[in-house]
């Protein structure tokens, strides 16, 4: 399998929305008109550049969920590439899927349950046949741009991570039920993001924009009184 | 000296000097102890990082810190430290720099380049006397590269070098290196092993060793979700199991006198550690490895019989 940058893609396969709004991982560029962008997502996601191009989607952590019990989403996505293009069959990609899956050493229950999802993935995607044959020559130099704002590379910059936001990673929410919370702190102090900050009255206030989604803080709240939800805020 | 900072956790600094956004995995134990670290040390710090995990942490045009940062080869992080503080002292020396900008020099690294690749560079400097803190995260294997065993690997770990095969059903066979042991042995002002889920006794750690000018060396456990095979949200978890079953001794020596600052009062059985991490499945399934389980208690045993008494 060849491997390496891929300046001109026929197919992108985005695993997460929240990559599409990424100032530095910008997994549009490149796309000519008639290439296909694969999102996993229960729903449409609007922003201006999708506009132009080919979108599918898919809720591959929904299936992941259903079927593996966990957001574990390299089979499908797998599954989802090999239907799109048109060339590979469902017995090949499953059969790969098994293989690959069987060198990891992964048990033979978690393994079947990684096909039954493939399986599911491939047959709920359209093929669109091969794409992007039309391409301009490769570029040679790759652009570093400056983003303003947003990001500048500046080695003076402090604390700016805080511009991506990380609370996309999330499958799950922790939610903090303020009738059982006592204000411990607990979860303050083990979240290892520093994303839990305590108000005026000690009660903790999630910062959701870059929470992702450890659980830390549900585990270790002595009273329970941290709820978790599926997230969707962000697809 | 008494330390009285530190009683309850209402405590803990406020102060954040690590923002969220990083690149670093979901519920990351080094992540966790640097944060907290942090805390104790104060904001006038200037990180020396040799490559490992934490170097993700601040990709380049992003850093969450708001200390300084400066990134290293993985032999030389404690050499970058000489450099950094011999310059800090030579320009208040020379009045180019008010005594007030003052900065800590703190080295971070994982336990890789700690006990392998920068062993050599990490004794000069305490043989030497230099005036800095070295932290290290211990996740007991090269995680950033995919989790290959290193010497601090504990034995019956699994590692994406040391599977366990019918040749090697234990998976790793080397024991784990004993890190504290190697820096005590300089009689460096203060060592320390601190755990992110006793947070109590880290930061009074971190703020014993500000008294003292010279090596100031940490060892912390830190739970890796990816590596050890636990989800995300049983980081603080396993490094508590690490503390309660004895595997992970919490203890700091002055000049090479050690203490143990906390003793378990009832160590709990190892298993109870092992069983829930994938990195020791295979002492589990699918037949239960009884004799390398009551190898990793025996090893236990024989140290805490040294201790408790």
């Amino acid at each position: 399998m060849e491997r390496g940058h891929i300046f001109n893609p026929s197919y992108v396969l985005v695993t997460t929305p929240s990559l599409l709004f990424d100032m530095t991982v910008k997994p549009l560029e490149g796309m000519a008109e008639d290439s296909v962008l694969f999102v996993n997502s229960p729903k449409e996601v609007s922003i201006e550049q999708l506009k132009k191009i080919r979108v599918i989607y898919g809720d591959l952590t929904g299936l992941a969920l259903k079927y593996v019990g966990k957001d574990i989403l390299s089979a499908a996505m797998g599954a989802v590439a090999c239907k799109l293009s048109g060339l590979i069959s469902l017995q090949s990609t499953l059969g790969a899927v098994e293989e690959e899956l069987a060198e990891l050493g992964l048990e033979t229950d978690i393994i079947e349950k990684n096909v039954q999802l493939a399986k599911e993935c491939y047959l709920s995607t359209e093929s669109v046949g091969l794409r992007g044959l039309n391409h301009k020559p490769l570029h040679k130099v790759v652009e570093v741009r400056y983003l303003g704002e947003k990001g500048i590379p500046d080695l003076l910059s402090v604390g700016n991570t805080a511009l991506r936001k990380t609370g996309s990673w999330r499958v799950f929410k922790p939610i903090v039920d303020k009738n059982l919370c006592t204000a411990c702190s607990i979860c303050y102090i083990y979240c290892p993001e520093a994303c839990i900050s305590l108000d005026e009255r000690g009660y903790p206030v999630i910062n959701y924009d870059h929470c992702k989604g450890c659980l830390v803080c549900t585990t270790e709240c002595p009273r329970n009184a941290i709820r978790v939800e599926r997230e969707t805020a962000w697809s | 000296m008494s330390i009285i900072k530190y009683k309850t956790l209402k405590d803990v600094p406020k102060e954040e000097f690590l923002v969220p956004g990083t690149p670093l995995c979901a519920g990351c134990g080094a992540l966790q102890v640097m944060r907290l670290f942090h805390k104790a040390l104060g904001g006038d710090v200037v990180w020396v990082n040799a490559a490992g995990c934490v170097t993700l942490m601040a990709t380049f045009p992003y850093t969450p810190l708001k200390s300084s940062w400066f990134y290293i080869a993985m032999p030389s992080a404690p050499a970058g430290a000489q450099g950094i503080r011999d310059a800090l002292d030579i320009l208040i020396k020379k009045g180019k720099l008010d005594p007030t900008e003052n900065l800590k020099v703190v080295v971070v690294t994982g336990d890789g380049a700690a006990s392998d690749i920068g062993l050599q560079a990490t004794s000069g400097a305490i043989h030497r006397g230099l005036d800095f803190f070295y932290l290290c995260v211990d996740n007991e294997a090269y995680g950033n590269t995919g989790f290959q065993a290193s010497s601090s690997s504990p034995m019956g770990s699994g590692t994406a070098t040391t599977k366990p095969t019918h040749l090697y059903p234990a998976g790793n066979v080397l024991p784990k290196k004993d890190l504290f042991e190697i820096w005590r042995s300089h009689r460096p002002p203060y060592v320390a092993t601190i755990s992110p889920s006793h947070v109590i006794d880290m930061l009074r750690k971190v703020e014993k060793s500000l008294s003292f000018k010279g090596p100031k060396l940490f060892l912390a456990l830190s739970p890796c979700p990816t590596g050890w095979g636990a989800e995300t949200s049983e980081s603080v978890k396993l490094a508590k199991l690490a503390v309660e079953t004895g595997i992970w001794p919490l203890k700091e020596a002055v000049y090479g006198e050690v203490t143990h600052t906390y003793i378990p009062s009832k160590r709990k059985p190892v298993e109870d550690y092992l069983k829930v991490q994938r990195r020791f499945a295979h002492l589990f399934k699918p037949v239960k490895n009884e004799s390398i389980i009551a190898e990793i208690q025996k090893q236990v045993d024989e140290y805490w019989s040294k201790v408790e008494h």
